[in-house]
């Protein structure tokens, strides 16, 4: 039914996240990472995660 | 425009069974905002209208035939929407069954083989997956699939008996497109999705596809939960309600495959955009 749909919106909303953790981190957004609920940069580890949305 | 369970299963899913006598027969759907719909059920040339709401309506017509057609220099490539094509009324007002317009405007109708009507449909068809990033639905992957895996090829022709019978292996499919994302019949998106991010982190899902019991709100909510990476319980679904999603033939199938539809106008949105 919408499932194309809503695979497109749900990457268009991650990209602006994206874009958004990676001004808030000074970061670029190719090294952004997300995992669960966490966005951080590439070179961060999971044990200290630096927004979460 | 809110569309509930038993409209939308109406004016997607309502087909009918041609006639006894073997003529196709055509359900004719009108709703308008503020009643229930109904469709019903007329031998060719009978469409019933059941509502006639001069600002706001939905005015579908559906053929059932037992065949598909072909018009390849058309440029359709789905067998449904050809349908589409032959019964959208020329008049507005007349609903003439699939056979008689194939006769009259020297459509072709004839039957197909699964696979043929598999890679002509809208998004397994070849010429269409350049226009359309490459996307399609995967119905010819499948079967190909499934002939491989079942050993189909090998296996047939090679019939045996059995209790007096001859027993076979045969393949069959059956699939329906009611949406996408890229334009199929247009330039708009034949669906459309929105997505809204809530402050403590949550999404709320808008489509303007009722839930009709196929577990389509299920697998929205998995589907966004896994691209955002998000807990299901996080992700929420608003279906059903033209007021939150624009132009979505899911809802309104206008420009549906499975329907043709024409709504008479549309009143501008006096609400807050989502």
């Amino acid at each position: 039914m919408v499932g194309n749909a809503a695979i497109d919106a749900a990457q268009n909303l991650k990209k602006v996240l994206i874009a958004a953790a990676a001004r808030k981190l000074e970061a670029k957004p190719e090294e952004i990472e997300c995992w669960a609920s966490f966005i951080v940069p590439a070179r961060r580890t999971r044990a200290s995660p630096s927004t979460r949305w | 425009m809110v569309v509930n369970r038993e409209e939308t299963f109406i004016t997607h899913r309502g087909r009918r069974r041609p006639t006894s006598d073997s003529r196709s027969a055509c359900a004719r759907m009108a709703a308008s905002p503020r009643s229930s719909a109904s469709a019903t059920s007329a031998v060719a040339r009978i469409p019933v209208t059941a509502y006639d709401d001069p600002l706001f309506g939905l005015d579908a017509l559906r053929p059932s035939t037992t065949c598909t057609t072909s018009n390849m220099s058309a440029g359709a490539c789905s067998p449904t929407r050809r349908l589409w094509r032959v019964s959208r009324p020329r008049d507005g007002r007349r609903a003439l069954c699939v056979r008689e317009l194939a006769r009259r405007d020297g459509w072709r109708a004839q039957a197909r083989s699964v696979r043929a009507t598999a890679r002509q449909s809208a998004f397994g068809a070849d010429l269409h997956r350049e226009r359309y990033d490459g996307e399609h639905y995967g119905l010819p992957e499948c079967l190909d699939w499934v002939e491989r895996e079942s050993g189909w090829r090998a296996r047939k022709g090679k019939l045996r008996r059995a209790m007096g019978a001859r027993k076979g292996l045969g393949m069959a499919c059956s699939h329906y497109i009611s949406g996408a994302s890229k334009p199929v019949t247009g330039r708009r998106a034949d669906a459309t999705v929105k997505i809204k991010l809530d402050f403590d982190g949550s999404v709320v899902v808008l489509s303007g596809a009722a839930e009709i019991g196929q577990g389509s709100s299920t697998i929205l909510v998995q589907t966004v939960a896994e691209v955002l990476g998000l807990d299901l319980s996080r992700v929420r679904v608003v279906t059903g309600d033209s007021e939150v999603v624009r132009r979505t033939t899911a809802l309104i199938p206008r420009a549906s495959p499975s329907w043709s539809a024409t709504r008479r106008s549309t009143p501008r949105r006096t609400s807050k955009r989502c």
